[in-house]
């Protein structure tokens, strides 16, 4: 229950992009579009499951004064490993991506996992963990990108990453004359994360008034 | 003997909100209605009608926001939309706007102006940007293709910007420039394609004066801010040597050109006049002016967009808290300090000629409308 509790947080309510402001800087650089934002979310995610495990599984071995290094060696091998992956088979994805799959290694979201949750808990709930944040930040790059997207170019598609030529699916939504293209530059990244990231503050506000409320009500009756 | 206290300010401008809002209110239409009447009868009565269409749709689009947003914030709608003046906003974004481009890109436009500009920041009077900037920054930023086509003619501005490179050197360049916007006349009139309201230079000066005259706007801002774009451009045209017009010296003629074509009037007279987000003491307001002033002409000979008057507009309301806080205090103790900050900002100005004559290649020769086909308007280059 608890594991399960923990993996449910990472995906809305400790959302890592808009609840805990981690890892903005590729989040507003690549999502313009659908594809560089699966792709960079199933990188974010491999890195992170790995990354997580190994240090938890390394805890109690790592001296604490030299654990941030250690860290990063780590999850630097692990980001190398997933660039050349990239570079090797979807390499219409890795020029789309560019430095930013490189700049993974100091992705707030991966070193924080790892010193917040990790360096604590066992491997099982590290990995679940990963797998819960990862998939946060997957869903937020994603909203952010369908977003930008269709706003910016009207279409939604989405090609085949090993397969540059297969047109997965592509459908335009707002004809040509009515789009806004402002939103494929940083102004309307900027503005799409902070109306997501207020939407999602206003729906815990809410949540949080909602359970006082039945505590407050909870807490009558037990008086009664 | 009595007396009698009252809670600061003690010192009260018999104008309201109320009466401020509506002159201005005014201004802003005798300009557009003379817009309209100038596009009817020059381009055809479509074209006068689109300049209505537009506005019409700003307007709508202002009020639904409006209401959206008292609807959310459970306050009265008919109470919020008459004191948060979002009419005079849309009628600037209006005027701001080239007549080509879309009422679509209009009413986005005045979305963003109004909510994100204005609402967001917590209505009239909390905005940090001028909200009409804001809306006009979008068109810019995102509507570059959206056009009508309803005139096919190049402005003023695009002509003197990408032909002449803002500085026609001599006679024969500044004639065949006129020849082509049909002269210094229309250019004061306001007979040229342009930003809906910006071309009408003297028609704008005479409002200026109304509004001073009524207490709606201070003078200050407009007169050092027309004035100091005189005074860069006449020692720009000193130095780089432009030559006399039909015995007029240049640096007469040169200055005039900047301040008739493109939209440093109407931005000296409505947009930087924007109570709300320029400093208060008319010491900074003269500062604030003297720097919008340096930033609108170097963005014009240096920059890559063709006029600089609106981005001058944003760049200095981001230092408006600033500005406020460095001229804050009892003013008569601060003169000095207000007088030294005011002459630093006049030295910047000067550097900014000095820079542009020791770098810019005026046009010497006369050019000659080679292009057959007849030039769009362009929506995008065309900043205010």
């Amino acid at each position: 229950m608890n594991r399960m509790q923990n993996f449910k947080n990472g995906l809305i309510k400790d959302n890592p992009v808009f609840g805990l402001y981690l890892g903005l800087c590729s989040t507003l650089a690549i999502t313009t579009s659908i594809n560089n934002a699966i792709g960079m979310g199933v990188a974010v995610i491999f890195v992170l499951i790995l990354s997580n495990m190994i240090i938890s599984a390394i805890r109690k071995l790592v001296p604490d004064d030299i654990r941030i290094p250690v860290y990063i060696v780590i999850i630097a091998t692990l980001v190398k490993i997933i660039q050349m992956l990239i570079q090797a088979y979807a390499p219409a994805l890795d020029s789309s991506l560019g430095v930013f799959i490189p700049l993974i290694v100091v992705n707030c979201i991966i070193l924080g996992r790892a010193e917040a949750f990790a360096s604590k808990n066992g491997i099982l709930d590290s990995a679940l963990d990963g797998v819960g944040m990862g998939l946060g930040y997957l869903l937020a790059v994603l909203s952010m990108s369908v977003i930008r997207q269709l706003l910016a170019t009207g279409v939604l598609s989405m090609t085949n990453p090993f397969n540059e030529a297969q047109v997965l699916f592509s459908i335009r939504l707002i004809p040509a004359d009515f789009t806004i293209s402002m939103f494929s530059s940083p102004l309307g990244a900027f503005m799409t994360f902070a109306c997501l990231a207020a939407g999602l503050t206003a729906y815990k506000l809410h949540a949080q008034k909602k359970e006082e409320a039945k505590a407050a009500a909870n807490s009558k009756e037990a008086a009664k | 003997m009595k007396y009698t206290f009252h809670v600061s300010p003690n010192l009260q401008s018999k104008n309201s909100t109320q009466q401020i809002m509506r002159d201005l209110t005014i201004g802003l239409l005798v300009v557009f209605v003379a817009s309209v009447i100038y596009y009817s009868v020059a381009w055809g009565i479509n074209v006068g009608l689109q300049a209505v269409i537009l506005l019409a749709c700003s307007l709508v689009t202002t009020f639904v926001c409006e209401a959206i947003f008292a609807k959310l914030k459970k306050k009265d709608i008919k109470d919020v939309i008459t004191h948060s003046f979002g009419w005079v906003t849309s009628i600037i974004l209006v005027m701001m706007c080239p007549i080509n481009i879309t009422p679509y890109a209009i009413i986005i436009a005045t979305f963003f102006a109004i909510a994100v500009g204005r609402l967001m920041f917590g209505g009239f009077g909390y905005n940090i940007f001028n909200p009409a900037a804001v809306g006009r920054a979008v068109i810019f930023a995102s509507f570059s293709g959206a056009t009508t086509r309803l005139i096919t003619s190049a402005t003023p501005t695009g002509i003197l910007a990408g032909t002449f490179k803002w500085l026609p050197m001599t006679e024969a360049a500044l004639q065949s420039y006129l020849d082509r916007v049909g002269g210094f006349g229309s250019l004061f009139l306001g007979t040229t394609p342009g930003a809906i309201g910006e071309t009408f230079s003297i028609l704008i000066l005479l409002v200026g004066v109304f509004l001073v005259l009524r207490g709606v706007i201070d003078w200050r801002i407009p007169t050092f801010y027309l004035g100091t774009i005189f005074m860069i451009t006449c020692v720009l045209a000193i130095l780089t040597g432009v030559q006399p017009y039909h015995g007029i010296p240049g640096w007469i003629w040169y200055p005039v050109l900047h301040l008739v074509t493109g939209g440093v009037i109407f931005g000296a007279v409505f947009m930087l006049t924007d109570p709300v987000t320029v400093p208060t003491s008319p010491a900074a307001r003269i500062f604030f002016a003297i720097c919008a002033a340096a930033i609108t002409v170097l963005i014009r000979l240096k920059g890559n967009l063709p006029e600089g008057c609106l981005y001058s507009i944003l760049i200095m309301n981001c230092f408006t808290p600033m500005i406020e806080s460095a001229f804050d205090g009892p003013q008569f103790e601060i003169k000095k300090k207000a007088w030294l900050m005011i002459a630093c900002s006049a030295v910047l100005a000067l550097c900014v000629s000095f820079y542009a004559s020791s770098t810019m290649k005026g046009v010497k020769g006369a050019v000659k409308n080679t292009a057959q086909v007849v030039e769009v308007m362009p929506c995008v280059e065309e900043v205010l």
